[in-house]
């Protein structure tokens, strides 16, 4: 059963050598974006000695971790990849086999983004923290519970993804739900701009109740030690409910999806 | 006992109507006219262990839909679907794992893999054991030659290779039905007649039961037992090929290439068809007038230079069929 969905992780992750020239030209690009970044802050920084309890040393070390997480937002497609299957009529095919659709597209994703924090998140971050001299999380089980974190908000940003791609069945195009959800309040509410201290209080408010803080300001701030001992153990657990939540949303809405295409075709 | 058996199956659908214009397009938000479409009309037929029938019928004549909801995944109207004591659309899964399928027109092999992958994985996806998986890989591709192609990734592959690799696909877990939608869609010469082979091998072999909806019809004439025709719903024909060229195939052609263009061609029993130039075509039935009697007809009358007899090709018996319904 486990197996099954392992070896769509496998050959996802095989299919993604594929594309090398595609892979390196991401990267590549990545690591500019990041230099820009991590400059402005730098010269921001000037003349100060901490800023909302984050010292130079740790905003870039914030700065670089949300955004090697980041990249997990752009490069995963599973919402782009149900358009199309649903749009190409390939879900049927899919459907026609004894598989579970959310697991299997889970596992797909899942061996595609091992192969990007493989060989594009990870030799990113550690150019990035020997160029700089970044901090490392304050003890090992705290870099333990970031990996943990960051699978959560993997997951969290999976089942966006997906709920959005299930929108495919009833709507001829996703396009604006995407961007809205995932370039917009998705950007705004993840904390990869700003760490959510910066942010006033209304919208700190705001992302509070919304699940996006949970993809990459948890992770990150567990890793700066900014969330440590009740309050990382609440985010954690925050990041659980929007786990079993969002994918039993996903589910639902499959199903959804489902009983509308067996009533009223493809 | 059959291995499908479908009793007075129907599946409407609701096609909603858009009113033009402004007015209209804001009426229809707020309330929708439908019409109902009767895609499939009160089907009945059965199916044995073994059989290869093929199941034609004009595009939009409901071939894809029956196909649909034989396979699970399209809920019936009404009536009554029982395949290998399953109800599809309720035992999906179940139904799934014990039968095969392939369209013509997309793949279900993994674009960006060797063929091989594809294959691995779905022996993991219908948990194929290890040496069954080995056996049935090294039974296909002797018969189809896939050995030089697979570790090609699939989309490298002609759409001859990409077929005979679907084929294998939908069929390593040993499906007890296998249903095929276009399969010789766009294939050259060799490729269809491979795929026929192939068809009737694995027909003979291994007792897979075929269901085949094609456009082709030479896949049927030669492929084969039996023909169910739909047509706007409702099945029109089901029974042997020979049976139909039996009923419907009477009526033989006369081409006959006159010496001279003649104003007037007036004779017993025989219908003027076409004419071109000096050449005409004359339908006669068979059962009312001989071909003899026929040309001793013409040559009494008119001064003739060549004369074919065509017999009726199946696709043009159902070409009839289609455009006028069973007579």
């Amino acid at each position: 059963m486990i197996k099954k969905y392992l070896t769509f992780t496998v050959k996802a992750f095989q299919r993604t050598l594929t594309y090398r020239f595609e892979l390196w030209m991401e990267l590549f690009i990545n690591v500019l974006f990041m230099l820009v970044y991590v400059y402005l802050w730098k010269a921001l920084y000037t003349g100060q000695t901490s800023v909302e309890g984050y010292d130079l040393k740790g905003i870039l070390t914030y700065i670089v971790v949300s955004q090697t997480l980041l990249t997990f937002t752009f490069t995963l497609r599973v919402a782009r990849i149900i358009e199309e299957k649903v749009r190409t009529g390939e879900v049927v095919t899919d459907l026609m086999k004894p598989i579970d659709f959310q697991l299997m597209t889970l596992s797909t994703a899942a061996g595609t983004s091992s192969h990007t924090a493989l060989f594009n998140m990870l030799p990113k971050f550690l150019l990035f923290y020997g160029t700089f001299g970044l901090s490392l999380p304050p003890s090992l089980l705290t870099l333990l519970i970031f990996v943990i974190s960051v699978v959560l908000g993997y997951v969290i940003l999976f089942s966006l993804e997906f709920i959005i791609g299930i929108f495919a069945f009833w709507l001829v195009e996703i396009r604006g739900i995407y961007a809205l959800v995932i370039w917009g309040l998705s950007m705004l509410f993840s904390g990869y701009f700003l760490p959510l201290e910066f942010y006033p209080t209304f919208l700190a408010k705001v992302a509070a109740v919304l699940p996006f803080r949970a993809i990459i300001y948890f992770p990150t701030a567990i890793y700066t030690g900014q969330l440590m001992g009740r309050s990382l153990i609440t985010a954690m657990l925050i990041q659980l409910a929007w786990v079993v939540v969002l994918v039993g949303l996903g589910r639902l809405g499959y199903r959804a999806a489902f009983r509308k295409l067996v009533i009223q075709g493809g | 006992m059959p291995i499908i058996t479908v009793e007075h199956l129907s599946k409407h659908f609701k096609v909603y109507k858009r009113r033009t214009g402004f007015w209209g397009s804001l009426s229809s938000t707020v309330s929708r006219q439908h019409d109902i479409i009767r895609a499939v009309d009160d089907v009945n037929f059965s199916l044995e262990r073994g059989e290869l029938v093929g199941y034609i019928g004009a595009n939009g004549a409901g071939k894809s839909t029956t196909i649909k909801m034989l396979t699970g995944i399209l809920v019936p109207t009404s009536g009554h679907i029982d395949v290998m004591g399953l109800t599809p659309y309720r035992h999906r899964k179940e139904n799934t794992r014990r039968i095969g399928v392939v369209f013509g027109q997309r793949t279900q092999l993994w674009w960006d893999l060797p063929v091989i992958d594809s294959f691995e994985l779905l022996k993991h996806i219908y948990e194929i054991p290890q040496n069954l998986y080995k056996q049935n890989l090294k039974f296909f591709s002797e018969m189809l030659q896939l050995q030089p192609f697979l570790s090609t990734p699939v989309r490298r592959l002609s759409l001859g290779q990409r077929m005979r690799c679907d084929l294998t696909a939908a069929l390593l877990h040993n499906p007890e039905i296998l249903y095929l939608d276009e399969p010789t869609i766009g294939l050259d010469v060799v490729a269809k007649e491979q795929v026929r082979q192939f068809l009737r091998q694995i027909n003979a072999e291994r007792q897979v039961t075929v269901i085949l909806t094609t456009h082709d019809l030479n896949d049927v004439e030669q492929v084969c037992q039996r023909l169910i025709i739909i047509d706007s719903g409702k099945i029109i024909y089901d029974g042997g090929i020979d049976a139909l060229k039996e009923r419907y195939g009477k009526t033989r052609m006369l081409i006959v290439d006159l010496a001279q263009a003649y104003s007037d061609i007036q004779l017993e029993g025989v219908d003027l068809t076409r004419r071109e130039g000096n050449r005409i075509w004359l339908a006669f039935e068979r059962d009312t007038i001989s071909a003899s009697e026929v040309i001793a007809q013409l040559t009494a009358l008119y001064e003739i230079q060549d004369l074919t007899i065509s017999e009726p090709e199946i696709e043009e018996i159902v070409r009839r069929i289609y455009e006028m319904g069973v007579g």
